[in-house]
């Protein structure tokens, strides 16, 4: 058994918020590190790296005290960095409860520091933090004999930046990263300044040459885009594999990740989230899965899932059963192509059922209805609220596959002003059957206001969740007003 | 559930300290040796060297009272250094006595195998050994390591969960009421906190 790859979110830090941004170029904020730090333990990251870009020195307490706030919530192992210059600015960082410092640009000043940290405070508390770049016309095609089993000659070449990649330092990057391991590094995080930022995937020649050149854990970071590209620094000889921008932008989740490194034969430490390991499965290792429609809330289906078909599920985000009668797993929509997309997964209070909420491509039932439970009886009048969701799914329709005679089509095709316009009228017309018509004249008017409303909306691309939202939004500011 | 860590001056306990809280327990973090011998969750911590450490738990009186608390009905963990500590020796810069509660001798990893052993490894949990220390932990389970030694000669009925790296380890021991875990169970996310709430639950399952 061989130690688990690490998979290593990064969050740039600039006075203790998380910043985003290409190396000091455009950045934003993007947030609080302590906030984004739960979320990623919670999805299954197995350290976390936090690296402050400004590093200025007035700003060391800040940095520190933040230390203290991540480590109050984490129970994963983390490292931080930048601007580390001396031993008290590691010390500091430690006692707040870092497990780990790098040291990147002090240390190519002065690689003693590295010696220096790992007396005190041992080797497994320095990573050396490389990042190194290809320069042109720098010594021979055959540079360095001792690089001699390296074809590249641009990586022979290659040399450790400074300042967060953009200052050349002398050191050759190849003896550098033997260098740092005489001097007691206790790992390497290696960022290509070549490869960084362009999502084409990690720098293979450059992790594949230092791997040769030494025997540290080396943590492969820069050019992250793809899923595969993780497996890929992987068997390029990476222990652990960093990505900073696919996690904060959420083109990725930390399972999918995971479930896309196994899938490639790479040991991961699977994802399990606390909430999964309340799921009581039964005697047949099955659970129930209730459907439900994310939209009109309609429940869908009830079907079965074995521990793969929730797994699966989770990392795909499209519902898979197992079946009963064939004994088999199975995606929604394999065949049919009506593939349900999980937005959300509820559990039961008692662990014992699921709750998806989907919105689904297609019909749930085989016999083609919409949903699996067909109404076989009415005891009373169901009290409802007002239902739109039908409204907007149909309307949705007409603006998708448009119909020859449809007054819904004349209507996009008059464009927003003209169905504006008869929104207004609508309006007039409501307020004119409340003044003087019955109820039933009234709701008339109100449907044909409200479908206008829905067009309009649906020809503007307002999502129905932005007029909610704004709706809760209300909810919050009037409460405890008469 | 009052929790009693032991203070005596050995590397950073805070992460340990904030595990427990999580898990709504009182951590009462002291170096007094009444206090610890009145615990009934007495957690051994440790991060650093052997030698020092086990001359501070003998100095300090502490090592008498964690064994007084075991004989009082209290229940012990060590963790990491800690769980190294509580075998009769070590072999880590020397020999040395250890506190002789669990048979079995700390010796270095064989050579050729990369120390130290840092990052997520896979737990062998005993199945036969239906051990409360590892109940409820839906396998896999990987945990986090750092050490380079281990214990060997541990009794096999004492053995909760084996590790290979090199060649399988003693990772988790339940030896009576004196449990122990080589890996940070504070750093091991929910798995590891699992461990500890099972550390601190009344009801043997």
């Amino acid at each position: 058994m061989t130690l688990a790859v690490r998979l290593i979110p990064c969050l740039d830090i600039d006075r203790g918020r998380v910043v985003k941004g290409l190396r000091f170029q455009n950045i934003r904020d993007a947030g609080d590190p302590v906030q984004a730090a739960e979320r990623y333990e919670r999805e299954g990251a197995d350290e976390l790296i936090f690296l402050d870009i400004t590093a200025s020195h007035e700003e060391r307490g800040t940095l520190v005290n933040l230390v203290e706030r991540i480590a109050e919530v984490l129970s994963i192992p983390f490292t931080v960095g930048g601007g580390v210059r001396s031993v008290e600015d590691a010390g500091a960082l430690l006692r707040a409860g870092a497990d780990r410092v790098t040291v990147n640009t002090a240390a190519l000043a002065d690689p003693s520091l590295i010696t220096r940290i790992a007396e005190r405070y041992g080797s497994q508390c320095v990573v050396v933090a490389i990042d190194a770049k290809r320069v042109e016309g720098r010594g021979t095609r055959n540079a360095g004999i001792a690089d001699a089993g390296i074809a590249d000659a641009g990586i022979a070449n290659a040399v450790a930046m400074t300042h967060g990649g953009r200052r050349e330092s002398p050191w050759k990057l190849l003896d550098w990263v033997r260098e740092v391991e005489s001097r007691g590094a206790g790992e390497i995080l290696l960022t290509s300044v070549d490869t960084d930022g362009t999502k084409n995937g990690f720098d293979v020649e450059m992790l594949e040459a230092v791997r040769k050149a030494t025997t540290l854990p080396l943590i492969a970071s820069g050019g992250a885009g793809e899923l595969s590209h993780f497996s890929e620094g992987v068997r390029a000889g990476a222990d652990a594999v960093l990505a900073a921008s696919v996690f904060h932008d959420r083109v990725f989740s930390i399972r999918e990740v995971k479930a896309a490194m196994r899938r490639a034969g790479v040991v991961v430490r699977p994802v399990r989230e606390p909430w999964r390991e309340a799921v009581r499965f039964n005697e047949q290792g099955l659970v129930p899965v209730i459907v439900q429609d994310a939209r009109s809330k309609t429940v869908l289906t009830l079907a079965w899932a074995n521990e793969e078909a929730l797994d699966l599920t989770l990392e795909t985000r499209a519902t898979h059963f197992f079946s009963r009668s064939r004994k088999a797993l199975w995606k929604k929509g394999e065949s049919s192509g009506n593939v349900q997309e999980v937005v959300s997964v509820s559990l039961d209070c008692d662990g014992d059922a699921v709750l998806y909420s989907v919105i689904p491509a297609g019909p749930a039932c085989h016999t083609g209805a919409l949903t699996c439970f067909h109404e076989v009886e009415a005891l009373k009048n169901a009290p409802r609220s007002l239902d739109l969701a039908p409204l907007f799914s149909v309307v949705r329709d007409r603006k998708e596959n448009p119909q020859p005679g449809s007054y819904t089509n004349s209507l996009f095709s008059a464009g927003p002003l003209r169905i504006a316009k008869k929104v207004g009228e609508e309006g007039v017309e409501v307020a004119l059957a409340a003044v003087g018509e019955d109820r039933e004249r009234m709701a008339s008017e109100i449907a044909d206001l409200l479908y206008h409303v829905v067009v309009l909306m649906t020809a503007r691309d307002v999502p129905e969740s932005l007029v909610e939202e704004e709706l809760k939004k209300r909810r919050g500011q009037r409460r405890g007003t008469p | 559930m009052r929790v009693t860590l032991l203070d005596y001056g050995v590397g950073n306990t805070a992460s340990v300290r904030r595990a427990f809280e999580r898990l709504g327990a009182t951590v009462d973090f002291t170096s007094e040796p009444e206090r610890v011998a009145g615990g009934k969750r007495i957690v051994l911590p440790g991060v650093g060297a052997f030698a020092p450490a086990i001359s501070r738990l003998r100095q300090s009186g502490l090592a008498e009272a964690v064994k007084a608390a075991l004989a009082n009905g209290g229940r012990l963990i060590g963790l990491c250094l800690g769980f190294q500590l509580l075998f009769e020796r070590s072999f880590e810069f020397g020999e040395n006595e250890g506190l002789g509660l669990v048979p079995g001798e700390v010796r270095p990893f064989p050579p050729g195998v990369r120390v130290p052993h840092i990052g997520w490894n896979e737990l062998q949990i005993e199945s036969a050994t239906r051990t409360r220390l590892l109940s409820g932990l839906a396998e896999p389970v990987f945990v986090y390591f750092v050490h380079s030694f281990r214990p060997e000669g541990v009794p096999e009925e004492s053995i909760a969960a084996r590790c290979a790296y090199g060649s399988p380890f003693p990772a988790a021991i339940e030896h009576g009421e004196v449990w122990g875990c080589q890996f940070h169970p504070e750093k091991s996310s929910a798995a590891g906190s699992r461990i500890l709430a099972n550390f601190l639950s009344e009801d043997p399952r």
